[in-house]
């Protein structure tokens, strides 16, 4: 029989190994029919593949830029240490100093080669003074362009840092001169020339510094994004009254000790036993711990988002193959007709899937790589950091091709499945696929349930360790997905009746027919309204996520940014000067305010890194307030605990170390480790709610802190906010180099980082609806395709191409409005579930709001896209050929 | 009175660098009340020809006048809405729209016309009561048989008292006995509803209900027969004699 058949058909046996060559025959013939399907049809292969690329881009550009952030931050601490393996900072991390005793301490221990020491301080540019401001980003605050003078010891640094020298000369061993090495970008920046007298601006007045060398932005030119000078030692300690501190103390082992991780390890022991619990010994990258941590949440969110893009793109993809399937049923039962088996169909089909996984996931890379860049820069801005390294991980580039290639397999299987199903005489008149039975459909409904309210009962009832939370909570929310989109398909037929005479009032009579159409082909249909459903509700709960994110955010802002005016230095500022400015006509309370690092004694180094913000007890109250979670009736009782030495810890520190009001919390301090009660528990966003707030005098006897880096001023009712900033800037603006700004502009600041920090996530968002819309345009040319003899019987009865256009426009109408009404119902849940997610994660207290907008920008969504996307099928039907169609079998 | 007039009617296709004369030629007259078979070997262009008069097509040359419309002079809009109201079409393969009920089907001209199909209620039963499919009124396509849907089929293509009814090979897909009953429908429509009627076969029995058989070949009408020319009334040979003779000389 095989002979009869033909050449190629007849290779199809494999028997011994004489037949080893027709076996690459009979290979390469598959091959070719599959390339050759995939190129006949390229329309169909490109919108299928854009579900792959879309899908791999996205992962890929969210890990580059996760990691690229990640990496910039540990380049940036890392190569400033350059050689050094180990770095010893005080523990308190308040950016006071130590004595640089331990440095001898330190030298003597056995593997260290060298201990190279430092100090440094944050000053600015006379000439920057006035143009100084105040910024942040996700990442904590920046100093907008202040100066790093870092000080060195230029014979010992040279064992631990190397500086690409491009003009001028370098430190001398031994120099104690004012002399500064700048970087190159610094430089140019700021007109520095060599031999220029720069003036910097110190606690009391200014000082000039000599420009001796110029050195590349590279290794420790790096710091502060490259705004940095590097002096000698003691002109820092001259300048800054910080005669005899050191800042860190970087180690460089000795090569027996650094080659070995085990001997590495034994020498970073050796050194916390010798310089004891006051200071930390770390690997030079985990300085950038508080930074990574800050981020984390959000680089989770996104991680989180760009795997929903990939669920919406298999969808895609299954659909898409589904489809194509049943546009080759004639031809694959022609194969099968002519000799071909289940198993060789079975083949063809995922060679196919093979061919289109691997260019889609190519095409996906290269996109990625692009997007990455945007995505990079949106990142910079929002977390503040200047990104100084493309990562492009291996793992992670690995992870989008195999996910692309194997998501596209994994959603064949099912079609490349009911292809070997396909009866050669059945195959070969083209008819509409059967409809499957109610059974399945009504199993779905069931399981489809079951899964939505296991995922829900995952992030509500069951109570999971931190480190999985997100993990599991990811998982929880792709079953509940999952579960709506089996739900659709038994849903379909009640919906479609409910929708009908609304799309027959909006499309007239060819809306009757258009509506009921969605009934067929209800296997596509129910995956085109599910991805419709995922898209629309990622809208929905990604804007009830961020608005519930904002509106905490609002009343944060608006209770604890109080006052009117905000006064500010690049210096910090002596205490003393909050009664000059109080008694200020039209002022009516002034309140300090500083912010420095802070670590729980007894934790490791990788515990939290927090930041301690330090306000006076006596003046605060009257300018500003905080959100408790306790009862008000204790606030009287909090506020005096507080103005004991009580401290108001943030919800999430409190739950991350399981705290409430009464309990003590323990820090490492200049005067060792010291127990503090917890006064209360309050809502605060600062440093991403890894804050604690504690009276101004616990900085000064604890941490040795006597200046204050802001004050916040209340003014008194009817004064003009312009007049006293103003009278302020006049008065003391250039002596003090004060920056002055009104809380609401303070406030709209901190809005507009919001606003872009969660307009990043709406940009994910639109992914599903972009994926979706493919989905809806793969559906309805498929659907133009199969009734092809249908559309030309109507056209010859009298339907005109434009009634043609309005019944395909009402058939995507009515998947839309399924599509809509499904993504409502679904995204409402699934934004509860979204709130919950991140209170979990962050600790906030998250309010639980969604905006009726949301609700009506999903609708608005579906609706539009289901008619945007179904423009060029309606106008592929319009054009059938009457002859043509009406003689299609 | 003449319902459809082809003059001088030419059909071209270009396939590739060929140029295929579908029709070449041909004249062509319905009067009112006629019933007309077009019939000849196959690729002789009687399908092509069934096309042009109905406007699914355009001539490459010559004219065709349908309800005393010149169709090459209208837009493609306007010679949709001829075929909508003058011309009712049947086809081999039924075509009905498979989510509508066998009523809807035969409504849905109506429907696209924009008219009240609650005011043609009358003679939408009527139809159904022509064509015995009262009681199925409610069953979707899927839930009749082949001869049922024709004759849903039928029951469409008259229900806007067209001008004429272009059938293309109405019986085609059926087995004798429903192809039979069709023929007969297709017959007492014509006699006592006095629809015009024009179909397409290459079945002789089918042809014999007709009161005329159009021959083709290659493109041009090379025969006529009337059935009152059939010796003792044997219509059917007579057109089978002429089709032999037709498929001889190919």
């Amino acid at each position: 029989m095989k002979r009869k058949i033909g050449y190629h058909f007849s290779l199809f046996t494999f028997h011994g190994h004489a037949m080893s060559t027709r076996r690459t025959a009979t290979l390469s013939s598959l091959y070719a029919l599959a390339f050759r399907n995939l190129w006949t049809r390229k329309t169909r292969t490109l919108l299928t593949a854009l579900g792959i690329v879309l899908g791999v881009a996205v992962i890929l550009a969210i890990n580059i830029a996760n990691s690229s952030t990640l990496a910039s931050i540990n380049t940036i601490f890392d190569e400033a240490s350059g050689l050094a393996d180990l770095v010893i900072v005080p523990s308190s991390l308040t950016g006071q100093g130590f004595n640089e005793a331990a440095l001898g301490r330190v030298k003597s221990i056995e593997g260290v080669e060298a201990a190279v020491p430092s100090v440094s301080a944050t000053t600015l540019l006379a000439q920057d003074a006035k143009g100084w401001s105040f910024n942040f980003g996700l990442g904590g605050a920046t100093g907008g362009n202040s100066l790093l003078l870092f000080g060195i010891d230029p014979e010992a640094d040279q064992k631990a840092r190397q500086y690409n020298l491009i003009a001028g000369r370098f430190l001398k061993p031994g120099e104690r001169s004012y002399s500064a090495v700048f970087t190159q970008d610094y430089a140019d920046e700021k007109n520095i020339e060599l031999g220029d007298d720069v003036d910097v601006l110190l606690p009391n007045g200014t000082g000039t510094l000599r420009a001796v060398g110029i050195v590349k932005k590279d290794g420790p030119g790096l710091l502060n994004s490259g705004a940095v000078a590097f002096v000698p030692l003691e002109v820092v300690h001259e300048l800054f009254e910080r005669g005899g501190e050191l800042d860190q103390i970087d180690i460089v082992a000795t090569a027996e000790a650094s080659r070995s991780t085990q001997k590495l390890t034994a020498l970073r022991e050796a050194l916390r036993d010798k310089v004891g619990s006051k200071f930390l010994v770390n690997y030079p990258a985990q300085r950038g711990q508080i930074v990574t941590q800050q981020l984390a949440t959000y680089q989770q969110g996104l991680s989180f988002f760009s795997m929903i893009a990939l669920f919406v793109g298999g969808f895609l993809i299954y659909n898409a193959f589904t489809m194509t399937i049943v546009e080759r049923t004639q031809e694959i039962g022609l194969l099968r007709a002519l000799g071909v088996s289940r198993r060789q169909t079975l083949r063809l089909v995922m060679i196919e899937a093979a061919l289109l996984g691997v260019i889609g996931s190519f095409f996906g890379v290269f996109f990625g790589l692009i997007m990455a860049q945007g995505l990079i820069a949106l990142m910079a801005t929002i977390t503040a950091t200047e990104i100084v390294t493309i990562s492009i991980p291996a793992e992670g580039l690995f992870t989008a091709l195999l996910v692309g290639l194997g998501v596209t397999l994994i959603s064949s299987l099912l079609p490349a499945w009911r292809a070997t199903r396909i009866s050669p005489l059945a195959a070969l008149r083209i008819k509409g696929r059967e409809d499957p039975s109610g059974a399945p459909r009504k199993l779905g409904f069931v399981a489809g349930a079951e899964f939505v309210i296991v995922g829900m009962l995952f992030v509500y009832a069951v109570p999971l360790r931190d480190a999985v939370v997100f993990q599991v909570g990811s998982f929880a929310v792709f079953v509940m997905l999952l579960g709506a989109t089996l739900m659709v398909p038994l849903s379909l037929d009640f919906m479609e009746k409910f929708v009908r005479p609304v799309i027959s009032r909006l499309f007239g009579r060819e809306g009757i027919i258009g509506a009921g159409n969605i009934q067929r082909s209800r296997g596509r249909t129910s995956l085109t309204v599910a991805a419709l459903m995922v898209g629309v509700s990622m809208v929905i709960s990604i804007g009830a996520m961020s608005r519930s994110f904002q509106k905490d955010i609002d009343a944060w802002v608006d209770t604890s940014v109080g006052g009117d005016l905000i006064v500010r230095s690049p210096l910090h500022m002596q205490s003393e000067f909050g009664s000059r400015l109080a008694s200020l006509p039209g002022v009516e309370a002034v309140t300090p305010g500083r912010y420095f690092g802070v670590k729980r004694a007894s934790g490791t180094s990788e515990d939290l890194a927090l930041v301690f913000q330090a306000l006076d007890p006596q003046t605060y109250w009257d300018v500003a307030s905080f959100q408790f979670s306790e009862d008000r009736e204790l606030l009287p009782q909090i506020k005096q605990d507080f103005a004991d030495g009580g401290l108001l810890v943030s919800t999430t520190v409190a739950d991350y170390y399981q705290l409430k009001r009464g309990d003590t919390f323990a820090l490492e301090t200049r005067r060792g480790v010291q127990s503090f009660p917890i006064a209360g528990i309050v809502s605060d966003f600062t440093g991403q709610g890894f804050v604690l707030n504690g009276p101004i005098e616990i900085m000064r006897r604890y941490f040795g802190i006597s200046d204050v880096d802001r004050f916040t001023l209340k003014l008194a009712p009817g004064t003009d906010v312009n007049a006293v900033k103003q009278a302020i800037e006049d008065q003391y603006g250039r002596s003090r180099n004060l920056q002055v700004e009104t809380t609401e502009s303070f406030r709209a600041r901190i809005r507009e980082l919001t606003n872009r920090a969660f307009g990043l996530l709406d940009v994910l968002a639109s992914i599903g609806v972009i994926v979706a819309a493919l989905g809806v345009i793969n559906t309805l040319m498929m659907n133009v395709l199969e009734r092809r003899r249908e559309i030309g019987a109507l056209r010859s009865i009298g339907m005109t191409r434009a009634q043609i256009i309005r019944m395909i426009l009402a058939e995507a109408g009515a998947m839309g409005a399924i599509g809509a009404v499904f993504g409502i119902g679904f995204g409402i849940l699934l934004s509860r579930v979204f709130v919950e997610g991140m209170k979990i994660m962050t600790g906030y207290r998250l309010e639980f709001s969604l905006p009726f907008q949301s609700l009506l920008l999903g609708l608005a969504i579906a609706l539009i896209v289901s008619q945007v996307a179904a423009l060029y099928p309606a106008w592929k039907g319009s054009r059938v050929n009457i002859v043509e169609a009406i003689k299609h079998e | 009175m003449t319902v459809l007039q082809a003059d001088q009617v030419t059909k071209q296709y270009r396939l590739g660098d060929v140029v295929v004369n579908a029709l070449d030629s041909v004249d062509f007259r319905v009067e009112s009340g006629e019933f007309v078979a077009i019939m000849g070997p196959s690729g002789s262009g009687k399908s092509t020809l069934l096309h042009l008069l109905g406007g699914l097509d355009g001539a490459s040359g010559g004219e065709i006048t349908l309800a005393d419309k010149q169709l090459s002079k209208l837009d493609d809009n306007a010679v949709t809405l001829v075929r909508r109201r003058n011309v009712g079409f049947i086809f081999q393969f039924y075509n009905l729209v498979p989510t509508l009920t066998a009523e809807e089907n035969i409504a849905l001209p109506l429907l696209i016309d924009g008219r009240d199909v609650k005011k043609s209620q009358a003679k939408i039963d009527e139809l159904l009561a022509l064509v015995s499919l009262t009681d199925r009124r409610s069953h979707k396509p899927d839930q009749l048989s082949g001869g049922q849907q024709q004759r849903v089929a039928i029951a469409r293509a008259l229900v806007t008292d067209p001008d004429i009814v272009l059938a293309d090979e109405p019986t085609g897909n059926l087995d004798s006995k429903s192809g039979k009953a069709i023929l007969e429908l297709l017959r007492h429509s014509c006699d006592e509803l006095h629809h015009t009627i024009v179909m397409v076969t290459h079945d002789a029995y089918a042809a014999s209900y007709a009161d005329r058989v159009v021959f083709l070949k290659d493109g041009r009408l090379i025969r006529q027969l009337h059935r009152l020319e059939a010796k003792d009334g044997a219509v059917m040979q007579a057109i089978m004699d002429v089709m032999g003779h037709l498929e001889s000389e190919a």
